[in-house]
């Protein structure tokens, strides 16, 4: 028999470590996969997951209940990948230094399964809005209605976006097709 | 589903770094435990941190009761991750009272929300099977705690967890620090990928003043320093996490950057005291040092004379940093705030080349002095010998016969253009320093920092140094130490301290390694030493062996005993100390003498005065930054427990802020002893 999310959260509310520590325990492991899949390194994913764990005590605070704990969790790790992939893109535009360092970082993680490569450059000529859907939903296996409550949109803009990714997908494999064929 | 959707599902599962790492893990955990602890400090008011047990190595004993201690800070939490680290007997202990504790800490205080009993009394047991379930703590087995303990010692994720307590020891990944900076950076700021350029910052090597014999050199001179720009430097450096370059640290400028509230002279007529204290060595039960405090007269407010500030500011390429020209910009804002209306002030800017920005104008033209500033861009090339030469044109021009007369000059100390070699400028400052121009310098940013000509520059110009690493430290050294960064009330300040070989084996002196006189040019008042300004404190440490303490550095010489028949009253002495001063429009120079008297010794280090103790404690930390070679097993962590004792009222949290630097330096060390 386990504790629920939701009691956990009130005893870790209350100050109780030992409950906090059970809910990072419990939720590590998805902050930091999404934020992989975000921001594809580990070494930034490592980072961003560790960012937010340090910033749960405060935030939990505000945490009500109202969804899911790890609706929540996947919105607040969502949002902090996002603020992290805006600096990072704005860095890279000031600093040509940095982004030698950061294609050395993609050099090595390069060395990732071939299958996986192919996903995240299928998924990094999408737009923003259809890349979220896709990590949600395809990588991290959510439904519909969750994917929606996490990206505040409706269910049925969910739905169109993935239809959206098949058109896109397709499209990528015919193109691919054709580069094998000249 | 489509294929395609598929086929991305299943790419995405199949990939290997989604798995997250066990050590990222612990440390993301360990971290945001230390961010609870911090949110929820007003839940543990009973408990304070009790002060590590002092013990010559760690017993057992000592080590439990260590642990017990922690633990009841830690509210049990943490403990699994000690324990992997503890002697077995310990563990066997301490995971009895481990698991009372975890029961205890569910009360029902704490479970308001719910506060059916039955329900309380049923989550007890639950929170630990959570725990259990998470790898936290190994299952409970309520009956015999035996088991228990084997359970926990086995259990593998203990071994890997004894990083949690402190992320940022455990550097995870070679060669990045990013995920161990926590230390650098509270939790609320972002995590910016940090731009690393190459280290050109630029520091002369300087050797440890080594270990002297009395008998074989008595007589140790110096001149005094007053300069902090080490400690800035030191400061900026391990806010980056980094420890800072060896010969960077000063060890005189670290101790010098503290006020300290050492008794002062009663009038200007003597323009400093020096207090001498003779304390126990904290790093070495063999040893004492003599602590002398010098705290320079304080001029009144009323009776400050009137100013000619020339500012000289670096506009050039390097310095388009936001930690530069900003900065700069910003803290002669603050400087400005200090100044009475009829003080006249000019501007200089040199890039490329020199040219004036502002024509000597009186402060009371605030708004043109402001608009001046504000106009200042960076670009270009550093000619900073033009610059300098332009400004002592400027000073000399608008001079204030008794007044103080001042080039400030901000710079990263890159100059490359015009006259770069260091000699060359020496001799040029050197001749200025004629003229009654008193020279500062404000060092900005790093990474091009040329410390070396920055010292050189100071030091010849009558002037003194400072490094500017944010604004509260441009308020410090412009506004609240404005008076003795621009007033002189001494210069040329010579120490001269002569050993008693009878009372002393041998002596070093702690720090002032680029301050070095020969003993013959303490009395040569043509040969030039650092300034004391108002209300300046100045602080020198020497640490001696007594002739009769049991261990000595240096073996006795068997052929060279000394003479017996001196008078008796020289026995009661350590030595004999000498303070040569000029007044600042005076070329003679005046001696202050004291004896240093054995029966001055205080018997513990703790009955010292608080300054004292603090001092002592950054000399401590000043000389481990620099390698330790004279401090035995002393460490980080006792000079964390001497500055907490020797804090006092730290009005500006100066203190406080020394004794998080060297929490941060004592995880940088660690990290840089695990190679990362």
């Amino acid at each position: 028999m386990t504790t629920s999310d939701d009691e956990l959260v009130a005893q870790a509310n209350a100050g109780n470590g030992a409950a906090f520590s059970v809910l990072l325990e419990r939720h590590y492991d998805m902050i930091y996969r999404l934020a992989f899949r975000m921001l594809s390194n580990r070494q930034d994913a490592e980072d961003l997951a560790q960012d937010i764990c340090i910033t749960l005590p405060k935030k939990l605070k505000s945490f009500h209940g109202k969804s899911k704990l790890t609706t929540w969790l996947y919105q607040v790790t969502m949002n902090s990948g996002r603020d992290f992939l805006r600096r990072r893109t704005s860095i890279q535009k000031l600093h040509d230094e940095f982004a030698d360092v950061d294609s050395l970082q993609k050099a090595a993680d390069r060395e990732r399964q071939k299958d996986a490569e192919w996903a995240y450059s299928a998924i990094s000529t999408l737009s923003q809005n259809l890349r979220e859907t896709a990590l949600l939903v395809v990588a991290e296996g959510l439904n519909h209605a969750e994917t929606a409550k996490i990206l505040g949109i409706r269910e049925a803009t969910v739905s169109w976006r993935m239809m959206k990714l098949r058109q896109h997908l397709k499209a990528l494999a015919l193109s691919e097709a054709g580069d094998r064929h000249e | 589903m489509s294929n395609e959707i598929q086929k991305l599902q299943k790419a995405f599962n199949g990939q290997d770094p989604i798995k997250a790492r066990k050590q990222a893990k612990n440390a993301a955990i360990g971290a945001a435990m230390e961010a609870f602890d911090k949110e929820n400090s007003t839940f543990r008011k009973g408990n304070t941190i009790e002060t590590r047990l002092k013990g010559q190595g760690n017993t057992t004993g000592n080590r439990l009761v260590e642990i017990l201690t922690l633990a009841k800070w830690r509210k049990s939490m943490k403990l699994s991750y000690i324990l992997a680290g503890s002697a077995s007997v310990a563990v066997l202990t301490l995971a009895v009272i481990n698991t009372n504790q975890i029961q205890h800490l569910i009360d029902p205080g704490l479970t308001d929300a719910k506060p059916e009993a039955e329900q309380a009394e049923k989550k007890q047991p639950t929170i630990l099977n959570d725990m259990a379930a998470e790898g936290i703590i190994a299952p409970a087995s309520p009956p015999s705690p035996a088991p228990l303990v084997r359970e926990m010692t086995k259990t593998k994720g203990l071994g890997s967890r004894k990083m949690m307590a402190r992320p940022q020891l455990g550097g995870i990944r070679q060669g990045d620090q990013r995920v161990s900076s926590y230390i650098a950076r509270s939790p609320d700021q972002p995590v910016l990928p940090q731009l690393k350029p190459q280290n050109r910052d630029k520091f002369d090597e300087v050797n440890t003043s080594p270990l002297k014999l009395t008998q074989q050199e008595p007589v140790s001179t110096f001149s005094v320093d007053v300069d902090t720009a080490s400690y800035s430097f030191m400061r900026a450096s391990i806010n980056r996490n980094v420890l800072p370059p060896k010969d960077s640290v000063r060890v005189e400028e670290m101790i010098n950057y503290f006020p300290y509230a050492y008794q002062g002279p009663a009038s200007q007529e003597a323009p400093f005291k020096a207090n001498v204290t003779i304390t126990p060595t904290p790093w070495n039960t063999n040893t004492k040092l003599i602590h002398i405090g010098i705290k320079g007269f304080d001029i009144p407010k009323q009776a400050k004379q009137h100013s000619n500030l020339v500012f000289l500011l670096d506009t050039s390429g390097s310095m388009n940093a936001p930690n530069k020209l900003p900065l700069l910009k910003n803290s002669f804002k603050l400087l400005l705030s200090t100044l009475a209306p009829d003080d006249t002030i000019s501007i200089v800017a040199y890039a490329g080349s020199a040219g004036t920005v502002l024509k000597p104008t009186k402060a009371k033209d605030m708004n043109k002095i402001l608009a001046a500033l504000d106009r200042l861009q960076a670009g270009g090339s550093t000619a900073g010998g033009e610059g300098i030469r332009l400004a002592y044109q400027l000073a000399e021009s608008s001079f204030v016969k008794k007044g103080i007369n001042r080039i400030i000059l901000a710079t990263d100390g890159d100059f490359n253009v015009g006259i770069t070699d260091q000699r060359q400028l020496k001799d040029f400052i050197e001749r200025k320093r004629e003229t009654g121009v008193f020279l500062s310098i404000l060092g900005f940013g790093t990474g091009n920092y040329n410390d070396a000509l920055m010292q050189t520059l100071a030091q010849n110009g009558n002037g003194n140094a400072s490094y500017i690493d944010n604004l509260s430290e441009a308020r410090k050294v412009l506004v609240e130490e404005a008076s003795s960064t621009l007033f002189t009330i001494a210069k040329d300040v010579k120490i001269q301290m002569e050993f008693n070989p009878q009372t002393v084996s041998e002596y070093r002196l702690i720090g002032y390694e680029t301050r070095k006189l020969k003993r013959e040019d303490f009395n040569n008042d043509k040969v030039d030493a650092g300034d004391i300004g108002s209300g300046h404190t100045v602080t020198a440490i020497y640490e001696i062996t007594p002739s009769n303490a049991a261990n000595k550095q240096i073996d006795p010489l068997r052929y060279n005993a000394p003479k017996a028949g001196k008078p008796a009253g020289q026995q009661l002495e350590y030595g004999f100390l000498k303070l040569r001063y000029k007044l600042p429009n005076e070329d003679k120079s005046k001696l202050i003498e004291t004896p240093v008297k054995i029966a001055d010794t205080l018997d513990t280090f703790a009955s010292a005065p608080q300054d004292v103790r603090f001092a002592t404690t950054v000399a401590a930390y000043g000389q481990l930054l620099r390698g330790g070679k004279y401090t035995g097993t002393y460490n980080y962590d006792d000079v964390i427990k001497q500055a907490l004792a020797a804090k006092g009222q730290d009005t500006y949290g100066y203190r406080a802020e020394f004794i998080n630097l060297v929490r941060l330096a004592r995880s940088a060390a660690k990290m840089k002893a695990r190679g990362n």
